[in-house]
């Protein structure tokens, strides 16, 4: 192969393997090449761009199927007076619409018409949460304790979405109620968790009726300083804000902050405040069954990670190599790849995990991207995925589709970006904050190795590329990770760097945090610790292609990929960047792990399990073998 | 509307829950509010000043006394300050800061301690 041909196939090795038409994919030597000649191509801003109708992610709102509760508050007034009620309301609740209409809708939470305040046992917690979700503007979903007019507990699954009107100003308030029998015993007297610390002697005024204050000063002497506060204040304003792992061991000082902390809805609260709504939205499922609390614990020291196997059905034919997935819920989507004689792949194939028997299904869609290889597909909000780059018929590409797997009709839609960045193969990208499409790296229909960081936002109703400037930036290469942690940032790592006239194997790591007013790279000093316990520090052998998965605590775990010399793929290392003095720590799995691992057909679903695709060994094509990384325990599973 | 409660606490002879101390520096805060509403920076450097020299007791007492008056961005900003102040301390740090007691039974501190001992890994020293 001449050293062009060899640039364009980004030095793969072509093996022969045991069945024609598959390759084995090996990165095996270091490359020495030439002086790159930097070839700037770019691209005329194409003027005629067509908004894309429905980007991503507005907000839907749900309308359900069959004849629901339903309120409509007006959110112009004050204190967000009822303007109307349905008849499903008026038969669960036990109030006519005449009777409600112009009040507030948390008469429902009081067990008495002509109660002042709340009924102790509803959870204030929750209560905080609705005010909060309100005061934001975002959409509420939860629980709650309510009672019908003549007093029978009721438990209402709640969900409270914002109109908005052209402006944007939030005009009315929808509250959708499905109403259920409270299995609970109204005559316990002491109500030991959600105690009403509220005194009538200062609620002068019938404004303050939802805010509970301090007790009167005879009872200051029985009860300390921040005490006074009632369980509403201490939890939502202070306990809400402390991280998880603080959260339980705080519940230790005493007892009312022991059974605080106890509270799932205030556990919650912790999870999402310190790991971003999209990551506890993900881990939702999971936490049905463990609970937040386990969950925390679990993904804070790791006890129950372990590898176990997994067989699927069905087919992805023809069979290829090089493609990208990523998962949609507990879907796996896989699109594109590199076929027989390197034909360029343009189907959407999916396995759905949750099935009794997941098998590979090919997605029938409207319409493809043009087919491609070494390309990269990431998640979005909702079921929404992202395909930029890759190499396709004519050469190297730069174009972005996305698709929404559930729509009725799923298909491919481009997204014209303004002036996109170079066209590029075996990049790599990520999502911030679910909407936000960051590219780096990669190599050029030439050859040349890339440095550059680019941003999509595809929340605009035109979303445009932007390039963002650093001073610096780490060493071009491809076949590096990008991996989010703390919302806002991004770790770099390893990858096939430019190191003068050289290529080689990267084992270094870059942080840069896009939130900053003027985001910089940095190279990240890693230092290495000589351990105590099981947890010793050793680098990780420099690498590319490999399988980076960030932990909603901010970890990130490194493994696999293509590694110089005789160190195993199946090591497992760990990294929290945001640690004063951060250092690689090895992580030990119990049970088999796969020999190897690649990034791009790695993926993580719900945040807490990491599917390797690719049997025992790795081989791509090798669709119906999966290896899976659990970080945390599935209740019912046989560990 | 932030101040309904002050008129009443005026009128209240009951004065004990917030000392004359506090009000002065809580009170200002919303007119601080108002001048360095647009810049953020600002207003968290003038926070830091205000409270470097606030030991614990006072910070609870500022606290209550915005709880009380209804005050809730003030309310927001001393919590958050409380809760940056026992983020990784251990338990007795937490105890001492609020000064509380345990009220637990001894056997139960035990247990508490054994069942979350992965939470007590890696505090801050005291």
């Amino acid at each position: 192969m001449t050293m062009a041909k060899q640039n364009h196939h980004h030095q793969r090795h072509q093996q022969e393997a045991q069945n024609s038409g598959k390759r084995l994919k090996k990165w095996d030597k270091d490359f020495e090449l030439e002086e790159e000649d930097p070839h700037d191509k770019y691209f005329e801003e194409d003027d005629n761009y067509e908004s894309s109708s429905e980007l991503p992610l507005k907000p839907a709102l749900f309308y359900p199927m069959t004849p629901t509760s339903f309120v409509v508050s007006d959110a112009l007034e004050p204190d967000c007076p009822v303007i109307y009620v349905n008849k499903v309301f008026e038969s669960y609740t036990g109030y006519l619409a005449h009777e409600v209409l112009g009040r507030n809708c948390r008469f429902l939470q009081y067990r008495d018409p002509r109660a002042q305040r709340r009924h102790p046992l509803v959870d204030p917690v929750v209560v905080s949460e609705i005010r909060r979700c309100l005061e934001e503007g975002s959409e509420f979903q939860g629980e709650l304790l309510n009672f019908r007019k003549d007093g029978t507990p009721l438990v209402n699954r709640l969900r409270l979405s914002p109109i908005h009107d052209d402006d944007g100003t939030i005009t009315h308030i929808i509250g959708i109620q499905v109403f259920s029998e409270a299995k609970i015993d109204l005559n316990r007297v002491s109500y030991p968790i959600f105690k009403e610390t509220c005194n009538q002697q200062f609620d002068q005024s019938g404004k303050y009726s939802a805010m509970s204050r301090q007790l009167p000063f005879s009872q200051h002497q029985e009860i300390c300083g921040i005490l006074q506060l009632s369980d509403e204040v201490l939890a939502h304003n202070i306990l809400s804000r402390l991280t998880p792992r603080d959260v339980a061991s705080i519940g230790s000082v005493c007892r009312r902050i022991r059974l605080l902390t106890k509270n799932e809805h205030l556990r919650k609260m912790v999870c999402q405040n310190a790991w971003g709504r999209d990551v506890t939205g993900a881990l939702e499922l999971m936490t049905k069954k463990l609970g937040w609390g386990r969950l925390a614990r679990e993904l804070t020291t790791l006890e129950a990670v372990c590898w176990r196997k997994m067989t699927v059905g069905g087919g992805v034919e023809p069979s290829r190599c090089n493609f990208s997935a990523c998962a949609v819920g507990n879907r796996l989507v896989l699109f594109g790849g590199e076929g027989a004689n390197m034909q360029p792949m343009d189907d959407t194939f999916v396995l759905n995990l949750d099935a009794a028997n997941p098998e590979w299904c090919r997605v029938s869609v409207e319409s493809s991207p043009p087919g491609r290889w070494g390309h990269t597909l990431s998640c979005l909000n909702g079921s929404w995925l992202v395909v930029f780059g890759g190499c396709g018929q004519q050469g190297l590409l730069n174009d972005v589709f996305v698709l929404d797997l559930d729509a009725k009709q799923p298909t491919w839609r481009e997204v014209f970006g303004g002036t996109p960045p170079l066209p590029r193969s075996w990049h790599s990208s990520c999502t911030i904050e679910g909407s936000k499409l960051v590219v780096s790296g990669g190599c050029t229909d030439a050859g040349v190795l890339l440095s550059d960081t680019y941003l999509l936002d595809l929340t605009t109703d035109n979303p445009t590329w932007r390039e963002i400037p650093t001073s610096w930036s780490p060493p071009s290469r491809l076949g590096h990770s990008l991996s989010v942690y703390g919302k806002t940032k991004i770790l770099m790592f390893g990858g096939l760097a430019k190191s003068g006239h050289l290529q080689l194997r990267s084992g270094e790591a870059y942080t840069i945090d896009l939130e900053d007013e003027k985001p910089q790279w940095r190279q990240l000093e890693c230092s290495a610790l000589t351990g105590i316990g099981s947890q010793s520090a050793v680098v990780p052998p420099p690498r590319l292609d490999h399988v980076a998965v960030s932990m909603p605590c901010g970890r990130i775990i490194i493994f696999g990929g293509s590694i110089a010399g005789l160190h195993s793929p199946s090591q497992l290392f760990l990294l929290d960047p945001s640690e004063e003095k951060p250092s690689w720590r090895i992580l030990n799995v119990p049970r088999q792990p796969p020999k190897f691992a690649w990034g791009h057909s790695t993926i993580v679903v719900g945040g807490t399990r990491v599917l390797v695709l690719g049997g025992h060994t790795g081989e791509e094509w090798i669709l119906n073998e999966l290896h899976e990384l659990c970080l945390a325990s599935r209740q019912d599973s046989d560990l | 509307m932030k101040f309904c409660t002050v008129k009443q606490y005026f009128d209240d002879e009951n004065n004990n829950n917030v000392t004359n101390g506090i009000a002065t520096t809580v009170i200002p805060l919303p007119n601080k509010h108002l001048k360095i509403k647009a810049n953020n920076k600002e207003m968290e450097q003038y926070e830091q000043e205000l409270l470097r020299n606030v030991m614990p007791q006072e910070l609870t007492k500022l606290i209550l006394a915005a709880n009380y008056l209804n005050f809730k961005e003030a309310l927001d900003f001393f919590c958050r300050t409380v809760a940056n102040a026992i983020q990784n301390k251990s338990v007795d740090y937490v105890r001492k800061f609020f000064g509380l007691e345990s009220d637990f039974e001894p056997g139960e501190e035990e247990k508490l301690c054994k069942e979350f001992a992965w939470s007590f890994e890696g505090v801050d020293e005291d």
